[in-house]
């Protein structure tokens, strides 16, 4: 069981959190305390084109008559928003000691404390080949307490489960935002994923947890790697140049997962996952937020 | 080798590991060291391949001969390897067997010899028989002079007090000591020095010396050709001399001192004088030379005056006095008219260098004549620019003079007779109015107690180094260091793997 911040620190965190998020760009779900009823807003704050999973309500029948094509009219929320907080149960998060699982239920438990100090709904997806557990939207400490001890309950399996974060896509509804806590160490990227949930959120955070023990194997000895997730096997003679590559191969993905987010309007970060979820936060929110 | 990579290559899958993910090792299968079963060996097989050769190559019982260096022997060649040991043979014949048997042990291996107090050439050892020690104690060579490419070994019986520190300087790398007597009479020395108030007499001395670790009694006898002299006990502490003193009769026969009963250094127990060592001097005088010049030489306490037979100086005078061509001679040239000679007659400075510038009788007179001085000649005394005594020094010694030695008033002074006896000396080369004859022995090297033993080695010993070493022993320890080493390689490779298995 994996154990959670306690109360003190994620208090301190989400005085922080608060802080840093206190931006003028108040278009963002999340980043204004909320303090009246649930609901969307009224007040108008821009229109933008159709994408798949809007609802049809809050199409502009008119303007997109006059465009051509159908425009969605946006408009300021004044309540708090949903947050989902999708996190990863594929096997890969179970390696190297599962210091990345440890890290991401810690980051989820704080993440979830931090936005319902804010006033919104949080829920929870735990996904693997599909979501595994889920916990509904709500609003707070007894909705915290329900979602920490879910958390304490997950254990990602040790062999065989894929990350298929599509799944989370299916379970979300519009108007919502997502914080992703995942290795992104699937061979596409999760790039596809992320596209979907990206059509379906409004906001949507990526965050992540990367551990240096994924590439560190014992060298110059004949080994049969498998796969945690496909159980894909290999054999191979590590060496200290192979080592190297790998670690190069890693520093390329994030690279690339960080450009696509960025052109996507998608807040990524990466951290190590053995600086602990404090440090993988505050990363997340001073450089992945304000990107 | 082959088999046991080919065993390695085709064996299963490798130990089985879990990993996050395959992807960032695929990229690396294309272009690194892919283990690709046709191409891939455990790299395990080394330690096997090594675990195998070593025990094939142990199971054959190898023997190592080492390569050594050609070996320079050093032989003790001081008086104290002339002891006689306990069982009848000297030291030196024990060292000269020690050194063949040493040879003998290792065939193959280049020897030489070398004497410490020899000269500097390396000898073969089918020179051993052929070199006998010194009469006096070993010279040790400089340590540069030491062959720096040859095992030096030494043989010796520690007597000398700076051997073990020079052993040490000289790297010599293994020592063997031969003999173990101590106790030591010795004769040091015999002199016979010449009573000068009375010629026919002799004033002898003797000295012995106890050089052994304890008390010990000798009786000296002393003798003249076959007459006995003199019989005296001694009784002696360790380290202590005795003087012997005893006034004779000249002898014609030589004189020998010994003691009774002998020891283990033979060598010093005995010491002999040759009469020719103390007799006078044998000097035939021309009939043509004045009487006081007779006198003065009969007078000498050394010298003698003989037939022209058998002399060992000549005396020559008058205006053509012949000159012998093989005996030294005085030659006194004579013109019948002598005058006296002035006043800045004076000694020159060969003759100061030489001792033979003595007091002059007053009113030294020389003859009417001009000594003709050759080149090779040297001016002894002169008045003014004229020489008055000259000395070639050729092959034999010619000493010629114009000096007026018949005058009757320079003959009664006291400083004639000095002046003869320093012409003489001149003639023969030597001062022997006061020329003691004189036989000895170092005491040091009469020490025969090996007090100074360098570091020794047992040649039994040596014997048995110089056989092929086995090392089947060694090879089996290497062995087991590599089943030891693979069995910790493979545990430890396992930890490792169990440590990236280690999950929830």
């Amino acid at each position: 069981m994996t154990r959670l911040p306690a109360a003190g620190e994620l208090a301190a965190f989400s005085h922080l959190a608060a802080r840093l998020l206190a931006n003028p760009d108040t278009r963002r779900p999340g980043s204004r305390r909320v303090r009246g009823r649930a609901g969307a807003g009224l007040e108008y704050l821009e229109h933008r084109e159709f994408r798949s999973g809007d609802e049809l309500r809050y199409v502009d029948w008119r303007l997109s008559a006059r465009l051509q094509q159908l425009v969605v009219r946006e408009t300021q929320a004044e309540s708090g928003g949903d947050w989902w907080i999708c996190l990863d149960t594929s096997s890969s998060m179970a390696s190297a000691n599962a210091v990345k699982w440890q890290a991401a239920v810690q980051c989820a438990a704080a993440v979830a404390y931090a936005l319902i100090d804010l006033g919104h709904r949080v829920g929870l997806l735990a996904f693997a080949d599909d979501i595994i557990a889920s916990a509904p939207c709500g609003r707070g400490h007894r909705q915290y307490a329900l979602l920490a001890r879910r958390l304490q309950t997950l254990v990602p399996l040790a062999r065989g489960a894929a990350s298929q974060l599509a799944s989370c896509a299916a379970r979300i509804h519009t108007q919502s935002s997502c914080f992703v806590l995942s290795d992104f160490l699937r061979a596409d990227h999760m790039q596809r994923d992320m596209a979907m949930l990206r059509a379906r959120s409004v906001d949507l955070h990526a965050l992540s947890l990367a551990c240096a023990g994924d590439l560190r194997l014992p060298l110059n000895q004949h080994l049969t790697l498998i796969d945690r997730e496909s159980n894909a096997q290999l054999d191979a003679v590590p060496t200290a140049a192979q080592q190297e590559n790998a670690q190069h191969a890693y520093a390329a993905r994030v690279h690339a997962l960080r450009a696509y987010c960025a052109n996507e309007a998608i807040h990524f970060s990466s951290s190590d996952a053995g600086a602990g979820w404090r440090g993988a936060l505050m990363h997340h929110l001073l450089r992945g937020v304000r990107h | 080798m082959p088999a046991i990579w080919w065993l390695h290559r085709t064996r299963g899958h490798g130990a089985p590991l879990a990993v996050a993910s395959l992807v960032f090792w695929e990229l690396n299968r294309e272009t690194g060291q892919a283990a690709d079963r046709a191409q891939y060996a455990d790299p395990a097989w080394r330690r096997r391949a090594l675990l195998v050769g070593l025990l094939s190559v142990a199971l054959a019982a190898p023997l190592l001969t080492v390569e050594r260096k050609r070996v320079i022997v050093w032989l003790d060649d001081g008086l104290s390897m002339m002891t006689r040991e306990h069982n009848g043979q000297q030291r030196w014949q024990l060292g000269v067997a020690q050194v063949q048997t040493l040879a003998s042990s290792q065939p193959g291996r280049a020897f030489a010899l070398r004497t410490l107090g020899g000269s500097q050439a390396q000898l073969p050892l089918t020179r051993l028989s052929s070199l006998r020690p010194r009469a006096a104690e070993a010279d040790l060579p400089a340590i540069g002079t030491l062959d720096r490419n040859s095992e030096h070994w030494l043989v010796t019986d520690g007597t000398d007090a700076g051997l073990a520190t020079w052993a040490g300087k000289a790297g010599i790398a293994r020592v063997f000591v031969t003999g173990s007597t101590t106790e030591n009479v010795a004769l040091l020395a015999l002199a016979a020095r010449p009573d000068l108030k009375t010629a026919s007499r002799l004033a002898l001395e003797v000295n012995v010396a106890n050089n052994g670790a304890s008390a010990a009694t000798r009786t000296l006898e002393l003798f003249a050709g076959k007459e006995l002299l003199l019989r005296r006990t001694l009784r002696m502490q360790p380290d202590e001399v005795l003087r012997t003193r005893l006034d004779i009769a000249r002898p014609q026969a030589a004189i020998e001192a010994r003691l009774n009963p002998g020891d283990a250094l033979e060598l010093d127990d005995s010491l002999t004088l040759h009469p020719d060592s103390f007799r006078r001097q044998r000097v035939a005088v021309s009939a043509n030379c004045g009487t006081a010049l007779r006198k003065a030489i009969a007078a000498h306490p050394q010298y003698a005056i003989a037939d022209t037979a058998g002399a060992e100086l000549h005396v020559a005078c008058g205006a053509a006095a012949a000159t012998a061509t093989d005996v030294a001679q005085l030659t006194i040239l004579g013109s019948g008219n002598s005058q006296v000679v002035a006043a800045d007659t004076l000694w020159s400075q060969a003759a100061i260098d030489a001792g033979v510038a003595v007091p002059l009788p007053a009113g030294l007179r020389a003859q009417d004549l001009r000594l003709a001085v050759g080149p090779a000649d040297q001016v002894l005394l002169r008045t003014g620019d004229a020489p008055l005594v000259s000395v070639t020094n050729a092959k034999v010694r010619q000493v010629q003079t114009i000096l007026d030695l018949d005058s009757q008033a320079v003959s009664r002074q006291p400083e004639f007779a000095l002046l003869i006896a320093t012409l003489l000396d001149t003639v023969s080369g030597q001062a022997q109015l006061d020329r003691i004859a004189r036989v000895a022995v170092d005491r040091v090297a009469t020490r025969i107690a090996a007090t100074h033993l360098p570091k020794t080695t047992d040649p039994l010993r040596v014997r048995s180094d110089a056989q092929p070493i086995d090392i089947t022993a060694w090879l089996l320890a290497a062995v087991l260091c590599v089943l030891l080493w693979d069995i910790l390689a493979t545990t430890r490779q396992s930890r490792a793997i169990g440590r990236s298995e280690v999950g929830l």
